[in-house]
Formats: C-alpha cells, sequence, structure tokens
C-alpha cells in the first residue's frame, strides 16, 4: 500500500522536473529556433502575422549576404583578427601564467592585481584613447588595431585561468623530467605543455568567442576595410526598410562557428569559464 | 669520489632554511638525512639534485663541482614523495623516458626498460597508465624509471610515506637490497627513524637547518649527542633527566640514585656538552632500565602508573619522585601501583647535550 | 612555516648565482609580452584619456585641445541625462544579474536530479550564451515587434494582451533586461551547476540521517557551501552586466524617450555622435569610479576576498 503511494510520489515528482526542465528549455533555445527559421523565411512570410510555422524553407536571405552585403570578407576579416588576437592572447598569457606560477617573482600579488584590473576595465572608456591614437599612428581601421585590442581584452583571462590549471601540474612532475635530463624548455615542452593542452584548448575556446562576437571597439575602430562580422550584421540594420531576414541569416553565420566550437569542447569548458572558481 | 657538501647555506627571503651543512657521503653509500618536517632535509637534497641552489658553499659530485650545474647535468637520478610520474605515458614510457631524452637506441631502450620493470616485479603493467596503478605500483615505477640508466647517483624524497605501513616495510628492505646491489650512492630523506635505522649506512639527523648528528644508525642511537636526538630516536625514547653541574664541580639531577651512578668516562664528557647555564642531560634507553626489588642497591623507588603488554616485551611506565620514566621489560608481573626499585646499570647511562 | 612546503615551493630555482643567471630573470622574461601589451595597449591609452578628460577635445571642431581642468568633471556632475544613465543602469545590473542568480540557482536545483535526458536539455540551455551579442538583439527585435511579432501571438494565445515591449517607455527597459537574463542565466546557470556537482556527499547524508527537510537542507547546507561560487559568478556578471552595450543598441539605441539609455549608451552618443571626447571621457572614468566602488562594496559584503584566499591556500 505504501509502497505504491511512495511509487506514485516518484512518479510525479519525476513527471514535474521533467516539465519544469522542458519548460526551461523552451524558453532558453525558442529565440534560436527562430533566429533560424527567420533566416530561411522569405520576405513575405518573415512578418507574417499569425507567424507561419511551416513554409518552404530558401537560402536566399544567404545568398544575398554574400552578394550584396559582401559577408565573405567580413568572415575572412573576423578570421584573421580574432585568430590571430586570440594567438597572441594565448601565447603571452600561458607564458605569464606559468611564471605566476612556478617561479618566485617580487611583488606577485601586484601582477596580479594589474592583471584583474584590466579584466575590470571596460571597453567604453578605453574605446576614446584608443580611437584618437589609432587615427594619430595611421592604424584606424586595420586589423592590427583590432587585433591588438582583443589581445589585451583575453589576456586577463588566459592568465588567471592558465595559472589555475598550471598550478594543479604536480611541481615533481617537472622535477622528474629535469632529473630525467631535460632542459627546462625541454621539460615545459615535453611534459607540461601535453598535460596543459585541454585547459588550453577550453581557455582558447572562451577567448575566440569573446573576440569573435565581440562589437563595440570593432565598430568604433574600424570603417571600412577591417569591419568584422558583428558590425556588418549590426548595419543590415540601419537600412532604410529593414532586411529581417538578412539580419537573421547573419546571426546564424556570426553564431554557428562558436556554437559548434563550444559544443565539441563542453566537456574541458566549465573549468575555463569558471576561472578556477568551481575544483574539478 | 661519491658527494660531497661543503659548507652549504640556503636562505628563503630572511627565513634560513639550511645554515651551513658540511658531509661527505662515500661512493655507494647509502646515507640517509633525518628530521622533522622543517628541519630543512628535503631543502638538503633538493640542492644536490639541483632543484635549489645554494645561497652559498659548494657541491660535489664524483669529483665535478656542480654546485651550480642544472640537474640533467649532474648524473642523478631521484624518486619523488608523489611519484612524479607523467600522468598523460604509460608505464613503459615513463621508464624509457629518460632514455628517449639521452637519445639510446630503440632497441637499447626496449632492453633496459624490459629489464628493469623485471627487477622492480612490475613487467605486466608496462601497458598501463599510472592512474590505473596502485600506490605501491607507482613507487615501483618511479623507481624503475629512476635506476634505467644506471645513475651513479640516487636521491629519494620520502619515498614511502604516501604508502601503507605494511609496504612500506616490504618496500624498505627492496629498496635497500637494490640499491646496494646496483652499489649506487644514495641520499634518502625520511622523518621516519624506523626506516633511517633499517636502511642507512650512516644517519645524518638534522635540525632547525643544521645537522645535529651524523653517524651510523647504532652510534646514534647508543651514543645521541644531543637531547634532541636521543628524544628522537627510539621508540619508546630514550629516558631524559635534566642534570647540572654544580659550583664544587659534581653533577646532581632529578634521580640522585642515576646521577651518582654515571661512570668516570661519561662524566669525562660532560665538561665538553654542558650548555650556557651549566645544565645537561643524562639518559637511558627504555630497555636498559631494570625493575628490582624495592631498595635493591643503586636503585630508585617509584610507582607502577601503567602496563602496556605487546607480547614480546612489555611497556611499563612508572614514576620516580617527581619524574615519569618508560621502562621497556620482558612479560612481568608488575601491577599498577606496584612499588618497586628502578635500576640504571651505569654503562647504559649517557650524558647528552640540551 | 613548514619546511616540507618548502620543499615543494613555488620556486623551480630561485637561481642565486651567475652560473645559471639567465635562470634568475626567467620568470621576468616570461612575463614581458603580457606586460608589454597591457601597458602598450592597455595602460598608455588609459593614461592619455585621463588627459584627454581634462580638456575639451573635440575633433569636429578643428581638433585644437584647450586645457580645461576639471571643468568637464564639475559639468558631469550638473548632467541630469548622465545620472539618469547611471541610475537606469544601477536598475539594469540589480534586476538582471538578481534574477539570473535566483533562476540559475533554481535551474541547477532542478537539473541535479540527473534523470534521463537531462544532459541534452542542460547543453540546449547554454546555448545562448554563446550567440553572438548583435545576433540576440537582432532576433529579440523581430519577436519583440507589437503587431507582428510571435512573441504578442504567443500571448494572445494563452489569452494574454499583448505588449509593447521596446515600444513603449514603460515596457523598454523590462525587455532589455529581459533579454539580458536570457542571454547570460546560461553562464550563471553553467558555474553554480558546476560547483553543485563538485559539493561533498557527506554533509547531505548526515543531513539526512538528522531527518532535514529539503527546503531545510537546501538553505542550511546548498546555499551555504555554495556561497564562493555564487559569489564569484555574481562578480563576473555584475562587471560584464555594466558594460552591456551590444544589444540595447541594437534593440532601442536609448530609447524610447530615454527609457533604456543606459551609461554605455549615452557615453557611445556623447563620443561618437557628438564627438565630445574630451566630455565623454571625464564621464566614462566618472563611470568606471562608481563601477569600481560598487564592486568594492559587493566584495566587501560577500567576503569575496576571503574566499579567493582560501583558495589560494588550499
Amino acid at each position: 500500500m505504501s509502497m505504491q503511494h511512495d511509487a506514485i510520489r516518484r512518479g510525479s515528482k519525476a513527471a514535474l522536473a521533467y516539465a519544469l526542465a522542458l519548460l526551461a528549455t523552451a524558453f532558453f533555445a525558442f529565440p534560436i529556433f527562430w533566429m533560424f527559421t527567420s533566416s530561411l523565411k522569405g520576405d513575405e512570410i518573415i512578418t507574417a502575422y499569425p507567424p507561419v510555422w511551416i513554409f518552404a524553407p530558401s537560402l536566399q536571405n544567404y545568398v544575398k549576404l554574400v552578394e550584396d552585403l559582401g559577408i565573405m570578407t567580413m568572415f575572412i576579416n573576423s578570421s584573421i583578427i580574432v585568430g590571430l588576437s586570440t594567438c597572441l592572447a594565448m601565447i603571452s598569457g600561458t607564458l605569464a601564467a606559468y611564471a605566476l606560477a612556478r617561479f618566485d617573482i617580487k611583488n606577485k600579488q601586484m601582477i596580479a592585481f594589474e592583471v584583474l584590473s584590466i579584466r575590470m576595465l571596460p571597453p567604453i572608456v578605453s574605446v576614446v584613447p584608443m580611437f584618437i591614437l589609432a587615427r594619430w599612428l595611421g592604424v584606424f581601421d586595420t586589423y592590427w588595431l583590432l587585433i591588438a585590442a582583443y589581445a589585451l581584452a583575453g589576456l586577463p583571462f588566459v592568465v588567471w585561468v592558465m595559472r589555475v590549471f598550471i598550478q594543479d601540474i604536480p611541481q615533481s612532475i617537472e622535477e622528474a623530467a629535469l632529473i630525467d635530463g631535460c632542459s627546462r624548455v625541454e621539460a615545459f615542452w615535453r611534459v607540461t605543455l601535453p598535460l596543459l593542452m585541454p585547459g588550453l584548448a577550453a581557455t582558447m575556446v572562451i577567448v575566440f568567442m569573446f573576440a569573435w562576437n565581440e562589437f563595440l571597439l570593432a565598430s568604433m575602430l574600424t570603417s571600412k576595410a577591417a569591419k568584422t562580422l558583428p558590425v556588418i550584421a549590426a548595419n543590415t540594420l540601419n537600412a532604410k526598410s529593414i532586411a529581417w531576414g538578412m539580419a537573421s541569416a547573419a546571426g546564424v553565420v556570426m553564431s554557428l562557428p562558436v556554437v559548434v566550437l563550444v559544443l565539441l569542447m563542453q566537456r574541458y569548458l566549465v573549468r575555463g569559464l569558471t576561472l578556477g572558481a568551481v575544483k574539478g | 669520489m661519491g658527494i660531497q657538501i661543503k659548507d652549504v647555506r640556503k636562505r628563503f627571503g630572511a627565513l634560513t632554511v639550511v645554515n651551513g651543512v658540511s658531509v661527505d657521503i662515500a661512493e655507494g653509500e647509502f646515507f640517509v638525512l633525518l628530521g622533522e618536517s622543517g628541519c630543512g632535509k628535503t631543502t638538503t637534497l633538493r640542492m644536490v639534485a639541483g632543484l635549489e641552489l645554494p645561497t652559498s658553499g659548494s657541491i660535489h659530485i664524483n669529483g665535478k663541482d656542480v654546485t651550480y650545474a642544472e640537474p640533467r647535468h649532474r648524473d642523478i637520478a631521484m624518486a619523488f614523495q608523489d611519484y612524479g610520474l607523467y600522468p598523460n605515458m604509460t608505464v613503459y614510457e615513463n621508464i624509457a623516458f629518460p632514455l628517449k631524452i639521452r637519445k639510446v637506441s630503440k632497441a637499447d631502450q626496449r632492453r633496459k626498460v624490459e629489464e628493469t620493470a623485471g627487477k622492480l616485479g612490475i613487467f605486466n603493467y608496462l601497458g598501463r597508465k599510472p592512474f590505473q596503478l596502485s600506490g605501491g605500483q607507482r613507487q615501483r615505477v618511479s623507481l624503475a624509471r629512476a635506476l634505467v640508466r644506471n645513475p651513479k647517483v640516487f636521491l629519494m624524497d620520502e619515498p614511502l610515506s604516501n604508502l601503507d605501513a605494511k609496504l612500506r616495510a616490504v618496500m624498505r628492505t627492496e629498496i635497500k637490497k637494490l640499491v646496494s646491489e646496483l652499489g649506487i650512492t644514495t641520499i634518502y630523506v625520511t622523518h621516519d627513524q624506523i626506516e633511517a635505522m633499517s636502511m642507512a649506512d650512516r644517519i645524518a639527523v638534522m635540525r632547525h637547518g643544521d645537522m645535529v648528528q651524523v653517524g651510523s644508525p647504532l652510534e646514534i642511537y647508543d651514543r645521541p649527542l644531543t637531547h634532541f636526538v636521543a628524544d628522537f630516536m627510539g621508540s619508546p625514547p630514550m629516558n631524559l633527566f635534566p642534570a647540572s653541574m654544580t659550583t664544587a664541580g659534581r653533577p646532581t639531577g632529578e634521580v640522585r640514585e642515576f646521577v651518582d651512578a654515571i661512570p668516570d668516562h661519561e662524566r669525562d664528557l660532560i665538561s665538553s656538552r654542558l650548555d650556557a647555564s651549566g645544565q645537561f642531560t643524562l639518559g637511558i634507553r627504555p630497555e636498559h632500565l631494570k625493575l628490582v626489588q624495592l631498595g635493591s642497591p643503586g636503585s630508585a623507588r617509584a610507582v607502577v602508573d601503567f602496563v602496556e603488554p605487546l607480547g614480546q616485551t612489555t611497556n611499563v611506565y612508572l614514576t620516580a619522585g617527581e619524574k615519569r620514566l618508560i621502562a621497556v621489560t620482558d612479560r612481568c608481573v608488575s601491577h599498577v601501583g606496584d612499588v618497586v626499585g628502578v635500576y640504571a646499570p651505569p654503562e647504559f647511562l649517557r650524558v647528552v647535550a640540551n | 612555516m613548514s619546511m616540507t612546503s618548502i620543499s615543494t615551493p613555488q620556486v623551480v630555482a630561485g637561481a642565486d648565482k651567475a652560473q645559471r643567471a639567465g635562470e634568475r630573470h626567467t620568470g621576468w622574461l616570461l612575463l614581458t609580452p603580457a606586460f608589454v601589451l597591457m601597458n602598450a595597449v592597455g595602460f598608455f591609452p588609459m593614461v592619455y584619456s585621463l588627459y584627454i578628460s581634462l580638456t575639451n577635445y573635440n575633433p569636429t571642431h578643428g581638433g585644437n585641445a584647450r586645457f580645461v581642468w576639471l571643468d568637464n568633471y564639475a559639468s558631469a556632475l550638473l548632467d541630469i541625462q548622465f545620472w539618469h544613465a547611471i541610475g537606469l543602469t544601477f536598475v539594469f545590473v540589480t534586476l538582471s544579474v538578481g534574477t539570473s542568480l535566483v533562476l540559475a540557482v533554481l535551474l541547477s536545483l532542478l537539473f541535479n536530479l540527473r534523470y534521463p535526458g537531462f544532459f541534452l536539455l542542460r547543453t540546449i540551455i547554454l546555448i545562448p550564451m554563446l550567440i553572438t551579442p548583435i545576433a540576440v538583439g537582432i532576433v529579440w527585435r523581430i519577436m519583440m515587434m507589437p503587431d507582428l511579432g510571435v512573441l504578442n501571438y504567443l500571448l494572445t494565445l494563452v489569452g494574454l494582451q499583448p505588449l509593447l515591449w521596446t515600444s513603449s517607455s514603460s515596457t523598454a527597459l523590462l525587455s532589455i533586461i529581459l533579454v539580458d537574463i536570457w542571454q547570460w542565466t546560461p553562464f550563471m546557470f553553467l558555474i553554480v551547476f558546476a560547483g553543485i556537482s563538485a559539493l561533498p556527499k557527506s554533509p547531505f547524508e548526515a543531513a539526512a540521517i538528522d531527518g532535514a527537510g529539503p527546503i531545510r537542507v537546501f538553505f542550511s547546507i546548498t546555499l551555504p557551501l555554495l556561497k564562493p561560487v555564487i559569489v564569484i559568478a555574481t562578480l563576473l556578471r555584475i562587471v560584464d552586466a555594466f558594460r552591456t552595450y551590444d544589444t540595447t543598441f541594437i534593440m532601442t539605441r536609448g530609447g524610447p524617450d530615454f527609457a533604456t539609455d543606459l551609461v554605455s549608451v549615452y557615453l557611445q552618443r556623447i563620443n561618437f555622435r557628438f564627438f565630445d571626447l574630451g566630455y565623454g571621457a571625464a564621464l566614462s572614468w566618472i563611470t568606471l569610479l562608481i563601477v569600481t566602488i560598487i564592486i568594492l562594496i559587493f566584495t566587501k559584503l560577500s567576503g569575496f576576498t576571503r574566499i579567493i584566499s582560501e583558495k589560494e591556500n588550499r
């Protein structure tokens, strides 16, 4: 009797949990679904009311993105700028993190604080001086400007997270390598680096994501030649008659690389994103 | 040949960790650095390894000054407390790593790895990763990795402290056997006096960055120089009594009968072991104390507080005057509350410095 | 200080002698690239910005800057529009981060039941934080169209009144807060869920044996144990929420009637519509000061520094 009662209670608890979980998932997934389907709708049905749920998908918005807006150029711009800045941030940040984790450096706290204060710095403060200095140096609207800006923006994150990853590798492993005949560089290269790979990959994806999605600096520090995807996507809304379909398609094009990359790496990401706030 | 450590000092900022240590370790010797955590033993070992550099002093290995040489140029091997295995490599790759770095041919690598692994009984685990092994197996891998390239010097930093008691005893004999067969000069760091006693050719007891006493295990056990060494070595520890020199040049101390019994050759040592305030310590090992009839000549009156029968022997806890004593006796018939005599044979009384 | 901890110190080799001369400087050498980047791209422009804020620099006025000392800061104090923006931003951050936090904790508890299929749903929920904010603004703008949008269609479908969303000054701020919650709750959820997963089992077993009910367990055990994680996640979100710009720029540009004129949007207008760069620099420094004070207050109240130092010493 009571066993049966318990089973019913457990069953209804599970049903309630599933209902809530599905509701939450619907809330977070619906706009993404809507963006994706909108990008496949023709101009006439995209603003139809009541909304059209079943329709023949068309790629015309994507074709227009490429042909009318020349989005391939922006895609290449974004790839080069974000790719190089991510590499720059990863290399300089990991080296700094290694130094902070493994070497006895005076004023270590000061350096850590400096790194953190860069993290706090809102782009809205730095955009004006960068705008003026860039014009003065003649690097306005070039790759280099955004590469430097994004590398800087990613740097604190890399230092902070990689320091945690490096500290998690027992010191004795590197020392064993030194004793086994490695030089310091060899020990890092052959022993530490392979162990850091998951951490590096996770950190890299996150740095990539922030740079790839960045809009404010990109919109102010470029005008034509070095325009990135978010800027051109924002521009689709500036036209007199807003091209909703193209805007949705641009949104999909922008978001897809990050979503794919992150979902592939999901296992490693939690630690990276939590800045070592959670052990495990 | 062997290892010469000359007046080596190490400071971390304001903190002096090793305070002028000098010792000459013979080739093939098994040398143990013994002390509590914080005594500087590990730092001393790491300076020999080249993982730390001394603030001053010099280190010679096999006649070569290696004070500031990189670890890889010292021809040493090392075993770590947490094993220091490369977690991403298999056991085989771990053991082969030092050979690979030295560009030994693939065939030679295989032969040597298999030979060493066989000797250490881990041949069947060569394909596994370290996380699939037990603690004892991991330590064997780390030993194999150290021994595979026939080093001249083997440094071990508390290699057994993460193992359980039974395994520790097994590994103790195994390590000792292995390195003495191979004739490798070994420095072994431990805080466990039983490990030190059972394995060492010579022991250096360290405290506060100083080597307090260097000698063979029995020498240190039988003739401790200081109160610290006497108390540190042996379980249960030595019975120690504060004593001093009177102005008349006679020793006095808490258990009158024992002080009076100090033999001449020990009495001669007192002057050299007095501290600034004229104090010294008198000691006797628990196993040398004898329980006798109350009032026997030379014996002190004591009350039995507690009796611990251990099977082979019995620990008897006593109070003589104000002083608490331990005697290790054969199976005995003492009972709590008995009033007995304790007798300290003069030949086992030791004068030690405070 | 125990010396076994010295046996594995922060130093691989604190080289003291010239024989291994390079080594003493290796640490600094490794820091150099990061240092160059931080100072050249980070601090030099900041110092320059401080200088601009003391001038009346405006490139559309011929570019001849005059030094005006603290005039810009003085006018900022009287700039009603600016303080309106600061106030709006404060409301925005409080509501958005607060709601996200509550949602994230509830979601974490729900998904910690780990029924079959929950892993997939969890993964789907994480996606919004990955979407480019510009794209987020675009799609929500499409969905929030008052006459043709799908949100109003869904509202009428369940018998509710349609809303004006971003087109009315009374609902615009709440609309952009909703979007911010939608995008960033997944981030909070990710962190809090990881925190819940990493909690030790024994306190919960002890509580079960002591006969504590689920609500009691949540407030007496789960929440206190999660506090470090929650504090860090909240801090990260506060820092980022203050600089929210992209979605608001796409959805409302600060309108209608300045109802969503967040401080970042206002600053951007001063700087790049009116090119009043000297004044804009002064405003951004005041903003930075305010944000820093708020964060300091938060870290003080939440014991953040203690949490960090405990982590360092673990």
